[in-house]
């Protein structure tokens, strides 16, 4: 029998063509998953900002480890370019950085936690939506006084600041609340940067004279300080005042009628960091309300978070050199951004301050 | 004619035309496809574009509703709040929205409040640095991101300038926009939602998206939007919950914005909020891809029925070609000597006179029988292939006005689509063509209409019709007419077809060089030269290619596009003409195909050929 021909190609290749094309409408898409970082966070905060033992904790619940480095010159520090992954930085530092592109966004859809910051810390004007930062820690400095080496206690800056006999005043390694405590003396915003309000400033401290003022050496505790005969006050925070009473120190914490200087410090996360995922989770961890609640003992410190009336003893909530009440904190002036020029008029007058008082250099 | 080829013949045209009828079909159902697909997200964009409006129309009356709070909190100066200090109290109670508000002096201090649950704004001391005081004190209206705080009731921060410089704020609650949101739909899956110029979540059917600070910061949408005029904007993408969808959008509150410039001075621009109107891909093209699927299917089982039918059909007229089953008058010697027709012709020294009158009257009656067979294939053809161009043409038509822009720009994916349908269109209208060519002359229905022609006019035309191939190839096409070339007789567009079909070869099989068309006579003979430096042909092909359905290595495949019947047309047209073609090639070093056409005073070549001589 003989045997057809094969059909033509055309023929197979139409109802392949025709057979394929009917189920191929069905398909979906695949899920992606997220990048696991290998190492350890590199963090960076001031010292004692960030105890270790509370770093531990988290290195026990998530298994990433932190390399915890502290300084005092955090932001030269991301800006030599250093890999860093989460640094702890000062409210007058951020808008630069940002505007610099040193500072990586913050996913907030990853950062539940940011519930729990209050609404004073929320959408601030250098940097609205909180993109960049996020408010750990705040506090007010204020005046930290001897009992029994003062005859009157001040009231205000521009009485502190006035000449006369009294006992050594005590400067912290912290130009803008130096200065700005001699701002708010004057009758000046604590971030003025008019040249005038500033020499006024400097004036101020130069009448009072090197012999009754006294900066902070690099390294030493204003408790320390505090200690030393002939010694009557600090300008400090909560912290300073914490250290001085466990020192066994007589001392009280004063905030001047011009209000004391509002201080906030926020996390961020370097664009030069390589753990952006893991550093967020730290973050997220900060926020948990036990969490703050041992940075908030551990450290005297007033901690950016609604959860911690209900997460701290009464008796840490009622002490107000840490939980200043909301008129003290409304009254205080909230340390900001300076522009460029600022900045170096600033730092010039803190140069000048340090030569006067014979300073060991910034 | 042996009936090996003559069977060879019916397979080869049955087998063709069930391709070309179902590649025809296919195509149908692919552009009818596009077009039922095409149409649709036409229709949808515009009731998308009209939703995504109406949504963001919906939003701004939530947004004005607030505002008009607001602004009565803004007329109310310091003097007027002291002496009633009720008088925010009473605003917040006229609207539930409201959960807390809050009227500064130009520094930030708080000159009154009211709210509903613990206050929150009230007990905010960074008033003078938060953006909505410095948005609203500079004149602007601030709209927030959702908020989440410590109390449990989600909210958007709205301000607005007062008349005395201050500032109003308010806390409005989330969830009344949501439900406004969630409550707007349009077909089964459709939906919207609601965002800001950063891209944060504001509004969804999905409320823990919101909670969760959803953005759409990074994703393409986003970006579309961002730089679509006046914000609207319309396509299709993928979603950030991993849907194709398609989507419209519209920004909230423009218009209303405008009519606040009279009340408290807040300019336009609607707190930049947008509206996305996003509907499923599968439920937008839902028709489209139920037609698809019907349509292929369909096709599929009518394809087999067709094969099945073609088998059945040729089984039933050829295989009783067998000389037994024909019930011819043999004797019993040839009946019994064996079923095929070797057998048959191996017995024919044995076989008596009659027996051989007999076979010869057998084989008559079976060649008029199979020629019979083969005329109506061919009018088969003709038929089939006429019915054919007609839907063929109106779909490269269809397919050219789409690509012209007919229905508005068209997705990338779509407009590949389209191609692929023109461009395919094209190429099985060729085929058609080719076909109803050999069917008319096969039917001996071809006639030519014979003018006196130009041949330099003829080359022309033919570089010209072959300008693009020859661009797209990078190939140069040189002209050499001699000089005092006499006018032929003869049909100008088959002619024509005959050198374009020559000259479409030689680019096609030349990958270096030229190609060269040259006229010159020689006696009584125009010779037209195709001459190129391309592959060649071996001489045992030159035997075949002037065959239906070859090519160039021997077999029906289509190594090159093209349908394998040009040169068999070409041929036939050239004798119909009085003339004919001869070939001379090298493999590897290039051919030259010679049409030779007689050069008369009055025409005498009309004639079509006799079936059978194409093969």
């Amino acid at each position: 029998m003989p045997q057809p021909p094969p059909p033509p190609r055309l023929v197979v290749f139409g109802l392949s063509l025709a057979l394929g094309l009917w189920p191929a409408a069905c398909q979906g898409p695949s899920p992606t998953p997220e990048p696991i970082e290998a190492g350890p966070i590199a963090l960076v905060a001031p010292p004692g900002a960030l105890p270790e033992a509370l770093l531990d904790g988290f290195t026990r619940a998530t298994g990433i480890s932190v390399a915890l480095r502290e300084s005092v010159e955090v932001e030269a520090l991301l800006r030599a370019g250093e890999p860093i992954d989460l640094a702890l930085l000062p409210t007058e530092a951020l808008p630069g950085l940002i505007e610099d592109g040193l500072l990586a966004p913050i996913d907030h859809s990853r950062l539940p936690g940011f519930r729990r910051v209050p609404y004073s810390f929320r959408d601030l004007a250098y940097d609205p939506g909180n993109r960049y930062s996020v408010p750990l820690r705040y506090g007010i400095s204020g005046l930290i006084l001897r009992l029994g080496a003062v005859e009157a206690f001040p009231r205000s800056w521009a009485e502190l600041l006035s000449p006369g006999p009294g006992g050594r005043l005590i400067l912290p390694r912290r130009p803008r609340e130096v200065i700005g405590a001699a701002l708010l003396a004057g009758g000046h915003d604590a971030n003025a940067e008019d040249p005038a309000a500033l020499a006024a400033a400097l004036e101020r401290w130069r009448a009072l004279g090197p012999r009754r003022l006294q900066v902070l050496s690099p390294g030493e505790s204003g408790a320390e300080a505090l200690a030393r005969p002939g010694a009557a006050g600090l300008i400090g925070r909560a912290a300073d005042l914490s250290a001085a009473r466990a020192a066994g120190l007589d001392v009280s914490f004063v905030v001047p009628v011009e209000g004391g200087l509002l201080w906030i410090e926020h996390l961020v996360l370097p664009e030069a960091g390589t753990r952006p995922a893991s550093a967020l989770r730290l973050v997220e961890h900060l926020l948990r309300p036990d969490v703050a609640a041992e940075l908030a003992r551990s450290g005297s410190v007033a901690l950016a978070n609604t959860a911690l009336p209900d997460a701290l003893a009464p008796d840490l909530l009622a002490d107000r050199a840490v939980w200043p009440e909301l008129r003290v904190l409304r009254r205080s002036g909230m340390l900001l951004p300076l522009s460029p020029a600022g900045r170096a008029l600033h730092a010039s007058i803190w140069e000048q301050l340090l030569a006067l008082l014979g300073g060991a250099g910034s | 004619m042996s009936r090996a080829l003559l069977r060879d013949a019916l397979w080869r045209q049955l087998g063709l035309a069930v391709a070309v009828m179902l590649a025809a079909m296919l195509l149908l159902a692919l552009a009818a496809h596009g077009l039922l697909r095409g149409f649709e997200q036409q229709a949808w964009r515009g009731r998308q574009a009209e939703a995504a409006e109406a949504a963001a129309a919906s939003v701004g009356r939530y947004v004005l509703r607030a505002e008009d709070a607001i602004r009565f909190a803004g007329v109310l100066d310091g003097v007027y709040l002291e002496a009633f200090p009720d008088a925010l109290e009473a605003i917040l109670d006229q609207d539930d929205l409201l959960l807390e508000l809050l009227r500064v002096d130009a520094s930030g201090e708080i000159l009154a409040t009211a709210r509903r649950g613990a206050p929150v704004l009230a007990e905010q001391f960074t008033i003078a640095e938060a953006s909505w005081f410095r948005e609203a004190a500079a004149g602007r209206r601030y709209l927030s991101a959702v908020q989440q705080g410590a109390t449990p009731v989600p909210s958007l921060l709205l301000a607005l300038p007062a008349l005395d410089g201050g500032v109003v704020v308010a806390r409005l609650r989330s969830e009344t926009l949501w439900d406004a949101v969630d409550a707007f739909r349009f077909g089964e899956g459709g939906r919207a939602y609601v965002v800001d110029r950063e891209g944060r979540l504001l509004a969804h059917s999905d409320p823990d998206r919101v909670l969760a600070s959803f953005s759409l910061e990074g994703r393409p949408e986003l970006a579309a939007l961002r730089s679509a005029p006046a914000g609207r904007w319309s396509g299709a993408y993928r979603n950030f919950e991993g849907l194709e969808v398609l989507a419209a959008t519209a920004p909230v509150g423009a218009a209303p914005a405008a009519e606040a410039d009279t009340a408290l001075g807040a300019p336009a621009g609607g707190g930049e909020w947008y509206v996305f109107a996003e509907l499923p891909r599968d439920e937008a093209f839902a028709w489209s891809r139920l037609a698809w699927r019907w349509l292929t299917g369909a096709l599929a089982l009518l394809g087999l029925l067709t094969l099945a039918a073609t088998a059945w059909l040729l089984a039933q007229l050829i295989w009783p070609l067998r000389l037994a089953p024909l019930g011819l008058p043999l004797s019993p010697a040839v009946a019994t000597a064996g079923a095929t027709e070797a057998d048959a012709l191996g017995q024919t020294q044995a076989l008596s006179r009659r027996d051989i009158e007999a076979l010869r009257g057998a084989f008559d009656d079976m060649y008029n029988r199979v020629t019979d067979i083969d005329r109506l294939t061919s009018e088969f053809l003709a038929t089939v292939s006429h019915e054919l161009r007609t839907p063929l043409n109106s779909v490269i038509g269809y397919a050219e006005l789409i690509l012209g822009g007919l229905n508005g720009p068209l997705e990338a994916e779509m407009q590949q689509d389209v191609e692929a349908i023109y461009e395919n269109g094209q190429l099985l209208l060729r085929l058609v063509n080719d076909l109803l060519d050999l069917a008319k002359i096969e039917a001996g229905r071809l006639e030519l209409e014979l003018v006196r022609i130009d041949p330099a006019g003829l080359l022309e035309a033919t570089r010209a019709a072959n300008t693009r191939q020859l661009e797209q190839k990078g190939l140069a096409l040189a002209l050499e007419p001699a000089p005092d070339l006499p006018l032929i007789w003869g049909d100008p567009l088959r002619l024509q077809q005959v050198l374009d079909n020559l000259v479409s070869n030689a680019i096609k099989f030349t990958e270096a060089g030229e190609v060269r068309l040259a006229a010159r006579r020689e006696g009584d003979w125009l010779v037209i030269a195709v001459s190129d430096t391309g592959i060649g042909i071996s001489e045992a092909d030159r035997e075949t290619i002037f065959e239906r359905f070859r090519q160039l290595d021997g077999s029906f495949t289509r190594r090159a596009e093209g349908t394998g019947l040009g040169l068999a047309i070409s041929r036939h047209l050239v004798r119909m003409h009085g003339g004919r073609i001869e070939v001379e090639s090298q493999p590897g070093a290039g051919s030259t195909f010679r049409v030779l056409l007689p050069i008369e005073e009055t025409p005498s070549h009309s004639r079509g050929l006799a079936i059978g001589t194409l093969l």
